[in-house]
């Protein structure tokens, strides 16, 4: 087991803690946060480097799994599914409009996505922003959430159908 | 009494039943994840493409991990293991330092020119022009003027 030195460490933070914080975000709905989970985040996985083995995984497919467990314990402390649904309510302040002569109408578009995937429920949320947004293989989201590869599936395809469904209706 | 309608109960169990739902052909008919993958590239695409702008405005404070920083918290157990009280830090003032200061405190006072009392500026003067000279009070030779000051 190769152990993680501080400036493997600090490239790797370099490198994900963007991702991090997006995956946060689109979980929660709340950009502070998201922040706060993501530096919360690194401080664990620094301080539990010593447990990395890459035998088992890779980087990304631990810090999934810490951050997954982080906005758990998110959710039960803070009940924060129901203020993310309101927070949809109140703006976008998350998601900040690219400029653009159709900014408007991507503007809505990105929104209702937003929103479609924070409708999702609970189990399937989290398959489909690691399958699909953060682009996980079903293996590493099975070891990041762990959960057996068949039941990645099919939430993944639960989750996605589900998708696609709420984008025709909004579409219509 | 329940009034059963046998007409009504057949209907139910002829819908329900495996033949008429046929769950074989609903099957064959829903795509496998692949293709279900492979039929949403837009709405991957958009997604992706939503996930790539949103984390570019991310502003992520500079952090440097530097080796010795606070690591693991200690559990329970590791505490348990340990029963000798830590060291606690040490606390109030050094002799040698108090001896300083009081040094220091006499050499400020010798060497202030405009004591407002003139008598005892003039007893702490010769004490300590006496001391500094290796006369001390243990030898007997007493300085009538500290003693009057005093």
């Amino acid at each position: 087991m190769t152990r993680l030195t501080a400036d493997d460490f600090n490239r790797l933070y370099r490198e994900h803690a963007r991702c991090a914080q997006g995956f946060f975000l689109r979980m929660t709905g709340d950009a502070a946060l998201a922040e706060d989970l993501t530096q919360e985040l690194f401080t664990r996985l620094w301080e539990s480097r010593d447990s990395f083995d890459e035998r088992q995984g890779t980087f990304t497919t631990w810090m999934y799994g810490v951050a997954y467990n982080l906005c758990k314990n998110e959710y039960h402390r803070r009940e924060v599914a129901e203020r993310a649904l309101t927070h949809i309510d109140s703006g976008d302040r998350a998601v900040i409009p690219p400029a653009g002569a159709d900014n408007l109408e991507r503007r809505d578009t990105r929104r209702q996505l937003a929103e479609a995937v924070r409708q999702l429920p609970d189990g399937l949320r989290e398959v489909f922003l690691l399958r699909y947004v953060e682009e996980l293989p079903i293996r590493d989201v099975a070891l990041a959430l762990g959960i057996p590869e068949g039941t990645v599936k099919s939430r993944a395809y639960t989750a996605l159908a589900t998708m696609r469904e709420k984008m025709k209706q909004l579409n219509e | 009494m329940i009034i059963r309608n046998k007409e009504k109960d057949r209907r139910e169990e002829e819908a329900y039943r495996p033949e008429a739902l046929d769950f074989r052909s609903m099957e064959a008919d829903a795509p496998s994840l692949e293709a279900l993958e492979a039929g949403s590239v837009d709405l991957l695409a958009m997604l992706r493409q939503q996930r790539d702008e949103e984390n570019a405005q991310f502003a992520v404070p500079e952090r440097t991990f530097v080796e010795g920083e606070p690591e693991e918290v200690p559990t329970s157990q590791q505490v348990n293991k340990s029963t000798k009280p830590a060291k606690l830090p040490r606390r109030g003032m050094s002799p040698w330092w108090l001896a300083a200061a009081v040094m220091v405190g006499f050499a400020v006072g010798f060497a202030m020119p405009h004591a407002s009392d003139k008598a005892a500026h003039n007893s702490v003067s010769t004490f300590v022009a006496d001391t500094l000279h290796g006369r001390s009070l243990a030898t007997g030779d007493v300085n009538m003027a500290l003693l009057v000051s005093m």
